[in-house]
């Protein structure tokens, strides 16, 4: 008898093409609905930090801990030591997938008449790149080699100095032994990031030139690692450890996950509230619609339910059959979502959604904002959990909405249940 | 008679009101300090030890210099400063850095950074005692010991508003008419450095420091020691020495 | 018509289910619209409260040509006559208070680190009056007219690791003219702490008392700004715009040479933030608007094919088909009317308690956003408002009417034969 369950229910629900239809796009758009918001939400959150972990914090940063504490000053002499052994140990590591050193201190700029403190960050040029895209924000002139006596400084800097690309700019600094000690470079480009901080006081150079003029040696501030999993931070912060513990300045070296970064540790959390909140509202109203639709399909056919019972069907298979014809509905209707919902969205994570389309290009002119560099276009993030989630909400919420006409339905006569279409 | 009682009684009381005559004015004191220090050229060989963050540093550098208004310093070690050579003409302060092979003509804010890493100021380096006598007004205040020798205490406030040492104090030895100790301080009040001198050496009737120790207070626990391990006055001056072409010189 | 009325009405409390399925998404979804709203609204205008409370007040005066410069600190460009200023606006009841303001350029020398900052040299017994720095502070007191210590903001005594009693000494910029660049020093005692909730005054503003930072800075009696507050309750009051005009009429009149700025001009980059924000938030409400539109959507579209039979029948009876459209109008109407009520009234409520409690956010140790120029902290109030209620109201009336239209179309082009067929 179950199994001619199974195929009565599938033909009752055709029976009704246009009513049938119409019940499974409702659970199929709700779906897809899902699978899209879901994603573009995450997209959100991510653009949002991704700008902080690629220019700031990575996704496990090595610092030393006295640089930590007083970061606001910029103490030039607390530097990790001996780059070279740590990218060795770190590399040993599973799943590190870039070490970016940084030297970061004050500067004193000369060209001419003009002098101007800046702030020098020493990098490596095309892993940077690699991660940030610095080079796409280079309006005049090139993007910087991997070493050479050159650097590229912010727009609003170039001005307060009054220099253009190819002039000579001359870096003056203490370095950490206190010795006076100058550079001449050449500007080979101007950068305009769209973050005033940057622009206005940053000047990026080759990293040996800068631990030239610090006379560090082969150190730095900061090394910034990023890992294929970033999810998986905290653990691989830990096998760091592990493998720095050998070197023998191991106490210089802290290691942090971004998770455990001050900043942003603050901010994700919050993020996660507030778009959690909005999630589960547009949860809501779709489950509202998988619902209303679902109900609408069961209580019309109420009748049906009365004639089959007049025709000696128990009262357990009438239950069981409203539960699959649900069922039916609501997974193919799932399915369906999830196919169509689940690629689109997989592509728009390729593609970006252009969000200056939707901002406003005319806004940003008007006061004269560049676009902040990371931010212009917006990629969902999807995923196969994503994905799940969805369209098993899409199915449960279909099932529980005809549990409750059903579970009327067991205690119903023939006759009663024929009549409650007319009254409800 | 009246009249002459009177006359001398006036003459009296004059006399008492100018003060005792042991005391010289001010501007003597500043006079006879400037005498002590008046040479037409000089050639000294020293050696800077800056004392930072419990870590010492040290510094030798040779100087040429004629008066008070032009010197030429070169830097001889550590390696990473040699070569370093800084010129002055009157206010005038022009560093060249042989890593850049440029030369940075310091002005304004700049001048009030530290030299080399030093307590002193390019500003402190700069500096001309007949620029004391011109910009402050001085007083004598007192007199006291210091390691056993009498000073007058002096002190010094500035006739200009924007003056980075507004007020100064200075304990000048009373026979050697020698500055000994002096505390520079800013408008408020906060002391800024003192300087005070630990060794001295005779040469030819006149009194030379030749070891100082300044102390930045706002800096802590710095100090930088300027010791000159040798000192000719009056040295006949190459030709040129105080030209730009001679900071670019290798 | 008045028959449609009424069947209209006995048609909407007979089908109770329906009724209350359709009705439960609208008011819902009327009422999280209207909190979210509320919500978004009050986080703006906390922003702009906090800006106002803490750096800018409603309107500054400045000495000609400082505005363009206010970046730089020009310390030449002084008012010096802002006693007069003050007694001639003194009897202007829209002005509840004045003070006398230097800012400099300052910063923070702790052994051998030497930190910028932002120097505020204030009035202490006009300030309270004008700003929240005395009302945020979190540890010590307040300063007097003569004292000689300071006050600094939570975060720059974190960043630099200072607490209350310590002992520091400040340099203060006289002069940033590059080659007349001037400085005095002194030695001061950390007063208190504050916490206004404005990152850039937290995170960079030392407080001095005016007479101390004038002696200190050689300004006889001068100051760079003079502040003014007014007595209104709202920083978006149109009048605060009027008031500018009129002070800088006055001042025109008496030939000084000094101009007024209200507020908005002073919070430049802050606004412009907050307008990108404001146009991202309008966006999300946008999709979710649309959601809730389509839900309300698929409830009546469910109605009109749920009662098939029904419509049938009324057509069968005679019924026109104008008047079949009319019928599933009016009941969409009224629903909609009810639904959005009752909407407001929940959104309302939650408004309300979210206005007064607020939405804590985030983990416990939260203190403000500094990555962006936001003020802002962890805690979310909703800001109620008339009209966002009224607005909702009539917005959800009309979604309810207008997405009745598809569905009532359909029902009154049914076939009767083919509608009383159905089963």
């Amino acid at each position: 008898m179950i199994k001619n369950i199974f195929k009565l229910s599938w033909r009752n629900i055709w029976r009704n093409k246009r009513r049938t239809v119409i019940t499974f796009l409702a659970v199929a758009v709700g779906v897809m609905t899902l699978i899209f918001m879901q994603s573009y939400i995450n997209g959100i959150m991510n653009s949002a930090t991704d700008a902080m972990v690629k220019l700031d914090i990575g996704h496990i940063k090595l610092v030393n801990p006295e640089y930590l504490r007083l970061k606001r000053i910029m103490p030039k002499e607390y530097m990790v030591p001996d780059i070279d052994r740590v990218t060795a140990a770190v590399n040993r590591v599973k799943g590190v997938d870039m070490v970016d050193p940084r030297i970061r201190f004050n500067v004193l700029l000369s060209h001419g008449n003009d002098n101007e403190i800046g702030i020098a960050v020493g990098m490596d040029p095309p892993l940077v790149d690699d991660n940030i895209q610095l080079s796409h924000q280079v309006t005049e002139g090139r993007y910087l080699e991997r070493d050479g006596r050159e650097l590229i400084i912010g727009r609003k800097l170039a001005e307060k100095l009054n220099v253009a690309v190819d002039d000579e700019l001359l870096l003056i600094t203490t370095d950490i032994n206190y010795s006076s000690y100058a550079l001449a470079f050449k500007i080979v480009g101007i950068f305009e990031t769209g973050y005033s901080y940057m622009d206005k006081y940053l000047l990026f150079l080759p990293l040996p030139q800068a631990q030239t003029m610090l006379d560090c040696g082969n150190a730095a501030h900061e090394v910034l690692l990023f890992i294929d999993d970033p999810e998986r931070a905290v653990a691989v912060a830990g096998e760091i450890r592990t493998a720095l513990a050998g070197h023998p300045q191991a106490g210089d070296i802290e290691v942090i996950p971004w998770q455990q970064d001050e900043l942003l540790g603050e901010l994700v959390p919050m993020m996660q509230d507030i778009w959690g909140a909005i999630m589960k509202i547009i949860m809501l109203i779709v489950g509202l619609v998988i619902l209303n639709t679902m109900l609408m399909t069961v209580m019309e056919r109420f009748h049906e339910i009365g004639v089959m019972k007049a025709l000696g069907f128990k009262n357990l298979e009438v239950f069981v059959m409203i539960m699959v014809e649900a069922a039916y509905i609501g997974v193919i209707g799932a399915l369906v979502g999830g196919a169509l919902g689940g690629p689109l969205s997989a592509w728009l994570e390729k593609t970006g959604i252009d969000v200056t389309k939707m901002l406003g290009e005319g806004l940003m002119e008007k006061f004269d904002i560049p676009i902040p560099m990371l931010a212009k276009i917006l990629y969902p993030d999807f995923s196969l959990a994503i994905l799940i989630h969805a369209i098993v909400f899409g199915v449960i919420v279909a099932l529980i909405a005809v549990l409750y006409p059903a579970i009327k339905s067991l205690r119903m006569s023939p006759v009663e249940a024929f009549r409650s279409e007319l009254k409800v | 008679m009246k009249r002459t009682i009177l006359f001398t009684a006036l003459l009296g009381l004059l006399w008492l009101f100018t003060g005792a005559q042991d005391t010289p004015g001010a501007e003597d004191i500043l006079e006879k300090i400037d005498e002590n220090m008046v040479f037409d050229t000089a050639y000294v060989e020293a050696e800077m030890r800056i004392t930072i963050r419990n870590r010492l540093i040290t510094k030798t550098f040779t100087s040429f210099s004629q008066g008070n208004e032009k010197s030429f310093l070169e830097f001889l070690s550590p390696a990473r400063d040699r070569g370093t050579k800084i010129l002055k003409i009157e206010e005038i302060v022009q560093i060249y850095y042989p890593s850049a092979e440029r030369i940075l003509r310091l002005s304004g804010h700049l001048l009030r950074q530290s030299m080399m890493g030093s307590d002193f100021s390019y500003e402190d380096m700069t500096e001309r005692s007949k620029k004391l006598r011109e910009e402050y007004r001085a007083e004598v205040k007192g007199r006291e010991e210091i390691d056993g020798r009498p000073c007058w205490v002096m002190e010094l406030v500035s006739r200009l508003p924007k003056q980075t040492y507004f007020t100064r104090k200075v304990w000048v030895d009373s026979e050697r008419y020698l500055g000994l100790r002096e505390e520079l301080y800013a408008k408020s009040g906060k002391l800024l450095k003192v300087m005070t001198v630990d060794e001295i050496k005779t040469t030819r009737n006149r009194f030379y420091p030749v070891k100082v120790t300044l102390e930045d207070k706002l800096r802590e626990n710095s100090r930088t020691e300027m010791i000159i391990t040798r000192i000719d006055f009056d040295v006949p001056v190459p030709e040129g020495t105080f030209s730009e072409r001679n900071l670019m010189r290798k | 018509m008045g028959s449609l009325f009424k069947l209209a009405f006995r048609n909407v409390f007979r089908f109770k289910r329906r009724t209350f399925i359709t009705f439960t998404a609208v008011s819902v979804g009327l009422a999280l619209l209207i909190i979210m709203i509320c919500l978004m609204n009050g986080v703006d205008k906390q922003s702009i409260d906090n800006i106002v409370n803490s750096e800018t007040s409603h309107i500054k005066i400045f000495k000609r040509g400082y505005f363009e410069k206010k970046d730089e600190l020009p310390m030449d460009l002084r008012i010096d006559d802002a006693d007069d200023v003050r007694s001639w606006l003194s009897d202007r009841p829209e002005i509840r208070r004045m003070e006398k303001r230097i800012l400099f350029g300052a910063s923070i020398i702790k052994g051998m680190d030497e930190l910028p900052c932002l120097g505020v040299a204030m009035e202490p017994e006009q300030d309270p009056f004008i700003f929240n720095i005395k009302a945020s502070l979190l540890e010590g007191d307040w300063l007097k007219p003569d004292d000689t210590g300071i006050l600094i903001g939570k975060d720059l005594a974190d960043d630099v690791g200072l607490k209350v009693g310590d002992l520091v000494t400040v340099r203060l910029i006289s002069s940033s003219d590059r080659e007349n660049f001037s400085w005095n020093a002194l030695d001061v005692e950390v007063k208190g702490l504050f916490d206004t909730g404005n990152p850039n005054t937290d995170g960079q503003v030392l407080i001095l008392p005016l007479a101390r930072a004038q002696q200190a800075l050689s300004m006889g009696s001068g100051a760079t700004e003079l502040v003014i507050r007014l007595n209104v309750a709202d920083p978006t009051d149109p009048s605060i715009e009027a008031t500018r005009k009129e002070v800088q009429a006055i001042l025109k009149r008496r030939g000084a040479d000094l101009e007024v700025y209200s507020w908005k001009e002073l919070a430049g980059e802050f606004l412009i933030i907050s307008k990108m924000k404001t146009r991202n938030s309008s966006m999300i409400i946008m999709i979710m608007l649309i959601i809730a539109a389509m839900g309300i959507a698929n409830t009546m579209l469910m109605a009109v094919l749920e009662r098939t039979r029904e419509i049938g029948m009324l057509a069968a009876l005679g019924m026109k088909k104008s008047q079949i459209l009319v019928l599933f109008l009016i009941e969409g109407g009224i629903i909609g009317v009810i639904g959005s009520l009752v909407g407001c009234l929940l959104g309302g409520l939650g408004g309300w308690y979210l206005q007064v409690h607020g939405w804590k956010l985030g983990s416990e140790a939260f203190g403000d956003i500094t990555a962006s120029f936001y003020p802002l902290k962890n805690v979310f109030y909703a800001d109620l408002s008339l009209d966002v209620l009224v607005m909702t109201f009539v917005l959800g009336t009309v979604i309810a009417v207008v997405t009745s239209f598809y569905p009532a179309l359909k029902a009154a082009r049914l076939n009767p034969v083919d509608a009383l067929r159905h089963i």
